[in-house]
Parts: C-alpha cells; structure tokens; sequence
C-alpha cells in the first residue's frame, strides 16, 4: 500500500470537506501563538536586557574600594570583553571665596560602554558617547551657581586646573546613585595623576565597567565571584534597577503562564477535534478493515495523515507566528529606546516541535483503542476498554505536555502548580459532577418536558458531559487567570508610577531653608511630598555586639555595615509603608525607638526589643526596635532602613529631603528655586521615569496582546467542545421536530442545557481559578492576593451568557433547516 | 392552483405540480418532477419503483420533512408548501405519524418516553397512560423502561410505530418499515401496522419494495425516474 499517497488523499478530501477546520484551527492557533509569545519574550528580553545595560553603562560592573588587580583586566580583555573604569573621589572646590564639596569622576576613554553621557549647552541637551578631553571638566550646574563661574572659566582640583567645558546633565550609571549628595564633576582619567588627589589613604571608590558578548560576560561573572573581597561587588543589570527588573521579571512569569494556559486549552482542543475527527472517520475506518486492511496498516494510515497535517499546519503556524510578531514589532519597537534585536532561531522551531508533539499526543491514544475492535464493532461504536498501550501513550502524553510545559516556562513551580492542581483538580471535580448527574436523573421525570428533554442530554451522556463541562472550565479559568493577573499586575505598574510621580528629588536642604522651599511649592503650584529630615549615620552594633564580627550575608547586609545610611525621624507611619511587627510609637512616648525596614532586619537577625547602637559625627546613640516595616521601593519616594521616633536625633545636625513633581511646563520654575537655594542638591529623574513608563507600556502591551491569543484559543475550545456532541444534537433535534417540537420548544431546550453547563462551569472555574491564583501570586508573582468579588460574580454570568449564545448561534442554521437533510445524513 | 374548498375535503392530500430538485457540482439533478395525485382520507396506499425513483422524497415532502422546489401541497386541508418549519411541525402533532426504515428513536430516552413524546409535545395530560396501552397493544409491556440501545430492530420498530400512532394521526407515513427487518419480523411489523391502521382509521402511505405488501394496500403509485406512471 503506498501510504503516503493515500494518506494525502484522505488528508486533501477531509480538507476539502470542511472536515478539519476544527483541528486545523486549534492547531494553528496552540502553533502561531506559541511562536509569536516565543518570539516576542525573546526578542523584548534580549532589548531589555540592553536597555537595563544602558542604566549601568555596561553589561557588568565591578564597584570597588580598592583599585583592580591587573590580571583581573587581562582576563576580561583575553576574552574579548571591553573594559572601562571610573574612579570617584571627593574633592572641595574653592572659587570666587565661594568652597563647594564636589564628587569627582575620573572616566577612563570607552567610558560609557552602554548608554550615553548627556551634556546641556545653550538650552539643548547634546548625547556624548565619551567623556571630556584631557584639561576639561564637565559640571553639574549647581557648582557654576555656587562658585559663581560660567562655562569656559577655569577650575582647580588639587593641583590640576581644568576648564569647564560643558554643563553635565546625565551620566548612565547615575541612577544607581540617587542621593549622592555632593555635585558632579566629571574629568578624563590621564588627569588623574596631575590633581594628586590619589595619595595613599586617600578614600577612592573605583568602578570597573565590561562588555561583550554574554557566553564571555558569563564565564567572566563565573571565575570573578570567588576572588571578590568584601569590599567588591557586582552590579549587573538585572540588579541596578530593582523596579524595572521586577517588572521585567513578573511580566516574564505572566507571559510564561499565558503561553502555558493558551498551550493547555489549544491541547484540550486538540484532543477535542480529534476525538471528533476519529469519530467522523469511524465508519471510514470500519470499512478499510472491510477490505482487508490490517492494524498495523490503519495505524500507519492515520499516523501518516497526522504526521501530514502537523508539518502543515506547523509550518503554516510558525509562519503566521512570527509574520504577527513581525507586525508587531514597529509597535514594540517605539516603546523601545534601543531596537530590538532579531529573534532566536531557537524560539522560530518551538512552534513546530510544538505542534507536531501536541497533535501526536493527543491522536494516538484513540487510534490504539481502535486495535483490538472488529470491523463490525467499529460500524457499532462498541470500542474496547483502552489497551495498556493507549494508557501508556496517554501517559506519555501527559508527560510529553509536561515536559513542553517545563520547557516553555523554564518554570518548575509553575508548571507543577499548573498541572498537579489541574490535574488533582479534574478528577475531583469530574467525580462530584459523576455523582451530581447521576442524582439528577432522578428529578427528571418531575420536571416539565423542555427542561426534562434539556437536561438529558446532560444525564445521558455522563463521560462527554464531563469532558464538555472541564473543557468549558478550563477554557474560563484560562481567561480568569489571564485577566486577574494582567489586570493586577498593570494596576501594580500604574501604583509604581502614579501619573505624577515624583520626578525630582530635593536633598541638603537646610532646616531655615525650609520655609523659602515650602514658599516656592506653593508660588509655582508645584505637588511635593512629606520633607524628612536627614541624618547621616552608621548602624555600628545590635545588642551591643559590634557589627563588624559578623559575616556578611549579602550585599544589603554589606551595604548597611559599611555605609553611611540616612537616618529620619517621624511622627506618623509614612505613605506606602506597612508595618509587619511591633506597633508604631505614639505621641507622649519618649524618644530612642526604631523602627527597621523588614529585609534588613532579617539579614541582620534584628528582632523587636534589639538595642541598636549607631554613630554620627564620632558620637554613638542607642535605640530600641519598636516595630518592623515593609517598604515599596518602587514609588519614587524618600525610603528609609532606619526610621526613629521623635526626638531621638535631636541631638545632631540634620538637613531636609524631598520629592516633588514638576510638569513640563514649569521646569522653568526650577531656575528660581536654585538661586534661592544654591546649596541645594536637585536630582532629575524624569529620563530614569520616562525609561521605566516605556519599559511598563510595552510590556502592558505584549501582555494584553498574549490574552488576544487566550481569547482566540477559547473561542476554538468552545466550538471543539461543543462540536463533540454536534452531530447526535443535530440528530436529535431533526426527530424532535418530526414529531412536532417547534422552534421555541428546541430553543429553550437548548438554553436551559447551555445554561446549565455555564453555570456549573462557571462556578467550577470560580473555585479553581481562586485556589490556583492564590497559589501564583504568593509563589510566583509575590503580589498579595484579594479573592475578586467582581470577578467572582462575574464567571458564571459571563459563562451563562457566553455558551448559551455561542451555543445559539452554532445551533441556529439546525431550526430552519428541513428534518429529512439532517435525517438522511445520519 | 389547487384549493382548499369542500370540494377537496373528502381528499385529505392533494398536490399539484410538485417537484424536486438539487443542486450538483455537473448541474440541476431532478429528484420529482410535476408529481399531481389525491389521496382520499382512510385510504392505503404504496408507492413503489425501483431506487432512485424519488419514492422516500416524495414520502418526506408529503410530510413536510422536506420542502419542494416548485409546486403545492395540500394536507387535510392546509398548504404546506407555504408554511414555516415550526408551522409544519405543528401540523404534523395533529395530523401525521411516521415510521422509518431505520426506526430513529431518540437515543437518550426510553420506549415509554419516546412514546410518550409527541404527546407531550402537544401538552396531552395522560401522556403516559396511553402510552403504555400503547406500548402494551403493540407487545412491549415489559420492556417500557429500555432504551433503543437495549431493544432488537424488531422491537425498536414497534415502539417506533407506537410512536406513531400514540396522537391519533389522520395520515401515517412509513418509509420502508421493514427494510431494516428480517421476514418474519417484517411480517409481524406490517400485520402490526395495517391492524392500527383499522383500528385508528387512519390514511396510510407507504414505501416499499415488497410486493406482497402493496398488494395489501387499496391502491398502488409507482414512481419512475421521478415521474409519476
């Protein structure tokens, strides 16, 4: 038998016929949506990943106290990786009688090896690719207002002069050093030596900026961990923005669990439209056993037409896949400050391997029932319990989908939290909807003749009402999950960057300064924040043990040793933080409480009741922790590890720090602040939060784009579900209407059995989608979870409407259509 | 154009010009072509011809299973051909029992159910009652509970003829009733049928190859290549 030949017959006619359009349909969308996901998340991560490069200057820094070992440079550079540094120091600057303490950077000449440096001349920012030339220094505008110099004045550091070449507005790895206090002054690194400001001892803070391609930077990061000193760190650019990488990072969790729901439910259909496929084909099938054919040449026969329509449709999915990731790119792309950069070739296959392993898995089960059936018993429908091998290619299906699943989403949690509930919960659930129809069919015969006739075709066929009923639940868990999610994730974005975040911060301002501050919000109409006063101190022991004898567990717990933090004080709890323990102090308490930011305090093993001991200006102070408090770093807004009650740093000096919004249109209004208060340090952070608001569009975006896809994908679930019992509906409406039923009558059969399986699914889906969503938000997305009441309400109205509508309209062409058609096709 | 005055009332089918045709990929295929008869109420009739001859269309068009391609239909009075599915089906609770070669009893439901059906559907209160005295005339008693799946052929067409006869109708239609039946089940099943068929005073049309039974029927129709001879 030539089976190719005949398989692309069978194949062509069934196409021809219409008889596919169902299989073919779930197939290409499980197929293009899997590709264009696939291909999408990698094309965005990869341009993220060289976006957040932009915010360190590099793809991986090194920040350090200590200037590098040579062979450290030498290594990176026999790898092929570029190499820049930058060494900061503090330098007091005197012009015009006027003293002003600056932040020198000495930037070597590939600085920056990402981003770009922005300088101001004239009113009009310029992008610079290098730093300054030997003998010029780049400045922020702060130090011309204090020493009273304009551009191309000349200015002493040490022993060197140079001349002030341009106003710096920008440097890429700012951002990961907000409240630098001092002002910048930026020069070229072969100066260095002339200012005489490295002398031994001198207090230096080095960094070392690398690039290159990611196999070389990750062998780079791998021999480079176990040589760091404690005084070296890290920073990558996953690290350097904590509220993007956690965008990036849950955005990357939902896409992962979109594509596995949308792969679940286009499985489902699939193995819907293939049981029906089968089922059509009985008859078929019944008769090449007629003539003679064997087993083993019928499951060749079909494996064939299977292996045929999955090269199709794979091909053609992963084509119209990555034509829709092609359409969108110009839409991602001006989200985007870089371009996006080409695709994997490894995410164009996913889509392939993926739609010839789902639709195998799913047809051949059926086809091994087939084995051990005679000719006759096929023509009958009388199919044989499943052979041990159909459960093993079950089993193996199930494993196969697994393993797709843990593949796609790289995620075992997700995927065990996916399929163990799914799975635990199918059965449960289709054993307590076995015995509710079951008891059903004992009311029957008290009820009137539609909801009798109705609900039979519910009680009569158990095994496929079940399977209709999960289809239909899984198909609105999909789309509950989907729209919780998306929907709570984009309202956590927008809370991270409220419509008027604060886009500058305001730091050293003097305590009689403040009311000249409080006077210009006012005067300008400009929206500020709470002003808290600073301290700037170190934590030095907990219960008396001096800090410095414990190790140091991470980078945050190495950060509080060694640096100075900002020390407050405050009356009330402040916005956005959420006390975890202990209570907040009230007013008459006395002073010499703290409260500690959570993380820390578990790093540092600080409990309620600890005496902390810190140091300011030489002079030590104790405190007791009164309470803990969760922060959102994310809100633009002052954060403090350390928070007192009033009274406690009376005793030291402090200066004001705040935040506030300024639109577009009263930037100019910042002129007249900084000439009242020259000492001011005023940060502008509107690049960093244009960056952030384009970074969260953008995945809003893809995200809503991938629940198209879950809609889509629900739509053909439906029809395959629904399509199962097509034909003994089809049949069963001709004969009622042969004996009478009119239109109205089938109508409200109808709706009263659409309405039921709506109902029951959806009120199913309510209780899985709420159990499987409190599990991914507390263990994969960290968000808090509040059951949706809404959503909950909503569920099995929509699913009420929903499938007795679509029910409608599939079934519509049935009443008009003359009982002898349907009959003869029978 | 035919009419419904009193002239036509003792004739409970008339048509007129009736024909059937489909539409083909090689063009229009005629199924019947101007079929004009009467039919007078409490008659028996067989339509008979070879296959292909157009008998199982004519039989479902008469009773507006089917719709024609051109000409008219009047049943006990009533045009057909101008009627609505629901119109049709209505007509068809009051007036028309069919049986079918291959029995179509619906699946999910028992014999008594399916007997019972048509009653209901036309709001009969003693449903169930006469349709056990039904199921009891026609020897299934015992069986009221069984579904289709569960009933030889033989007893699948008494319940289907059961079925039939259980609203009174003044027409019964049978394509072929015993096509699907050995010949002695097939005997039993026509003695069963034309013993309703006294019984109820009823007209009954029917389909079939067997010679013995169209010569059990007062009148003979036999169809050729869609015509009439």
């Amino acid at each position: 038998m030539n089976y190719w030949r005949l398989s692309w017959l069978m194949v062509w006619r069934d196409l021809r016929a219409g008889e596919l359009n169902l299989l073919i349909s779930a197939l290409l969308i499980a197929i293009s949506s899997s590709t264009a996901i696939s291909l999408c998340t990698d094309r965005l991560q990869q341009s993220f990943q060289n976006n957040a490069a932009e915010l360190i200057a590099a793809d991986l820094a090194i920040s350090s106290s200590s200037a590098l070992a040579p062979t450290w440079l030498e290594y990176a550079q026999s790898h092929a990786l570029n190499t820049a540094q930058a060494i900061e120091f503090s330098s007091v600057l005197m012009e015009h009688e006027e003293l002003l303490l600056t932040s020198v950077k000495a930037v070597s000449q590939h600085y920056p090896l990402k981003g770009a440096l922005k300088t101001s001349a004239h009113g009009q920012e310029i992008t610079q690719y290098q730093g300054p030339q030997a003998g010029m220094a780049w400045v922020d505008q702060r130090v011309l207002n204090t020493l009273k110099l304009s551009l191309g004045a000349s200015v002493t550091i040490g022993d060197k002069v140079f001349i002030l070449e341009k106003i710096f507005t920008n440097e890429p790895d700012r951002q990961g050093n907000f409240f630098r206090f001092a002002p910048r002054v930026l020069i070229n690194e072969q100066d260095l030596n002339a200012t005489h400001s490295v002398q031994p001892g001198s207090h230096l803070h080095y960094t070392y900026y690398f690039s290159g391609k990611q196999d070389a930077l990750q062998l780079f990061n791998q021999w480079l961990l176990p040589q760091l000193q404690p005084d070296q760190k890290i920073i990558n650019a996953h690290d350097s923005r904590p509220e993007i990488a956690n965008a990036l990072d849950k955005a990357h969790d939902y896409l992962q669990l979109a594509s596995l729901l949308i792969l679940i439910i286009s499985a489902a259909a699939i193995a819907l439209a293939t049981q029906r496929y089968h089922e059509r084909h009985r008859p078929h099938t019944a008769l090449l056993r007629c003539l003679g054919c064997s087993q083993h040449e019928l499951f060749c026969l079909f494996l064939m037409q299977f292996c045929l329509l999955g090269m199709l449709t794979s091909f053609i999915g992963t084509a119209v896949g990555a034509l829709l990731q092609q359409l969108m790119s110009p839409l991602l792309s001006q989200y985007l400050s870089t371009d996006l950069v080409s695709p994997s070739w490894l995410s164009f296959s996913s889509g392939f391997i993926l739609g010839l392993s789902l639709l195998l898995s799913c047809a051949l089960p059926p086809l091994l029932q087939l084995k051990h059936v005679s000719a006759l018993g096929i023509f009958r429908h009388e199919l044989a319990p499943l052979p041990t091998t159909a459960w093993l290619s079950y089993a193996l299906a199930l494993t196969l989908m697994a393993s797709l699943l843990w593949q796609s989403s790289h995620n075992l949690a997700l995927t065990a939290i996916l399929l163990g509930i799914g799975l635990l919960s199918t059965l449960i659930f289709a054993a307590l909807l076995w015995l509710l129809l079951i008891q059903l069919r004992h009311f029957l015969p008290k009820l009137s003749l539609a909801y009798r006739l109705g609900l039979q075709h519910l009680t009569h066929y158990p095994a496929l009402t079940i399977g209709q009923l999960l289809a239909f639940t899984s198909l609105l868990i999909t789309l509950n999950l989907s729209v919780s999610l998306r929907n709570d994730l984009l309202t956590e974005w927008q809370q991270q960057l409220p419509t008027h975040a604060a886009n500058h911060f305001a730091m050293n301002i003097f305590p009689t300064q403040l009311p000249v501050y409080e006077a210009w919000l006012h005067n300008e109409e400009v929206i500020g924040n709470a002003v808290y006063p600073i301290v700037r101190g170190r934590l030095i022991a907990i219960n008396d043990q001096p800090l410095t004898r414990l190790a140091p567990k991470n980078n945050l717990e190495e950060n509080a040793k060694h640096r100075e933090l900002s020390l407050t004080w405050s009356h009330d709890l402040p916005d956005d933080n959420l006390l975890s323990a202990g209570t907040w102090w009230s007013a008459p308490e006395a002073a010499g409480l703290v409260s500690v930011e959570k993380k820390l305090a578990a790093n540092l093993d600080i409990k309620l009741g600890d005496i902390l001991t810190f140091s300011v200006t030489q002079q030590r102070f104790t405190a007791r922790v009164s309470s803990l408090r969760a922060l959102n770093w994310n809100n633009m807004k002052p954060n403090f590890y350390m928070l007192f009650s009033p009274g406690t740093l009376n005793a030291f000096p402090s200066t004001y720090l705040t935040s506030f919004y300024v639109a577009e249109h009263q930037k100019t209004s910042l002129t007249s602040l900084i000439k009242q208060l020259p000492n001011v340090n005023l940060i502008e952070i509107d690049q960093l939060l244009k960056q952030i608001k384009t970074i969260l569009d953008a995945l809003s975006y893809i995200v809503d784009f991938i629940l198209y896809f879950a809609w889509f994908a629900a739509i053909c679930l439906f029809l395959a579900a629904l399509s199962v019992r097509l034909r003994t509906r089809q049949y069963e409406t001709a004969l009622l209407r042969v004996f009478g039923a009119d239109s109205h009558l089938l109508k409200h059969m109808q709706n009263i059995e659409f309405s039921c399986l709506g109902a029951l699914s959806g009120l199913l889906a309510v209780a899985v989608s709420n159990l499987l969503l409190s599990l991914l938000y507390r263990y994969t997305f960290t968000i808090d979870y509040h059951p949706n009441w809404f959503l909950c309400i909503i569920t099995p109205c929509f699913s009420v409407i929903f499938i007795t509508v679509l029910g409608n309209i599939s079934l519509h062409t049935l009443l008009n259509k003359a009982p002898l058609q349907t009959l003869r096709e029978e | 154009m035919i009419s419904t005055d009193s002239t036509h009332t003792k004739n409970i089918i008339v048509t007129d010009n009736l024909t059937k045709t489909v539409q083909t990929p090689q063009g229009e295929l005629i199924i019947l072509e101007a079929i004009s008869l009467t039919i007078a109420a409490g008659e028996s009739i067989a339509i008979v011809g070879a296959s292909g001859s157009g008998k199982s269309t004519l039989l479902a068009l008469l009773a507006g299973l089917d719709t024609a391609t051109y000409g008219q239909i009047i049943i006990a009075g009533q045009h057909l051909t101008t009627m609505t599915e629901d119109q049709r089906a209505k007509l068809r609770t009051t007036t028309i029992g069919f049986v079918f070669q291959s029995f179509h009893l619906l699946p999910n439901l028992t014999a008594l159910e399916n007997v019972m059906l048509p009653l209901e559907l036309t709001g009969v209160k003693q449903a169930k009652a006469i349709a056990l005295a039904l199921l009891d005339r026609v020897g299934l008693s015992a069986r009221i509970q069984h579904t289709p799946k569960h009933l030889s052929g033989g007893e699948q067409q008494r319940v289907a003829i059961a079925r039939a006869f259980v609203g009174q109708p003044k027409i019964l239609f049978a394509d072929e009733p015993t096509g699907n039946l050995d010949s002695t089940t097939g005997a039993q099943i026509i003695d069963l049928l034309f013993d309703l068929n006294q019984t109820h005073h009823t007209t009954l049309i029917l389909v079939t190859h067997d010679r013995q039974l169209s010569a059990r029927c007062q009148r003979t129709l036999t169809l050729s290549a869609g015509k009439c001879l």
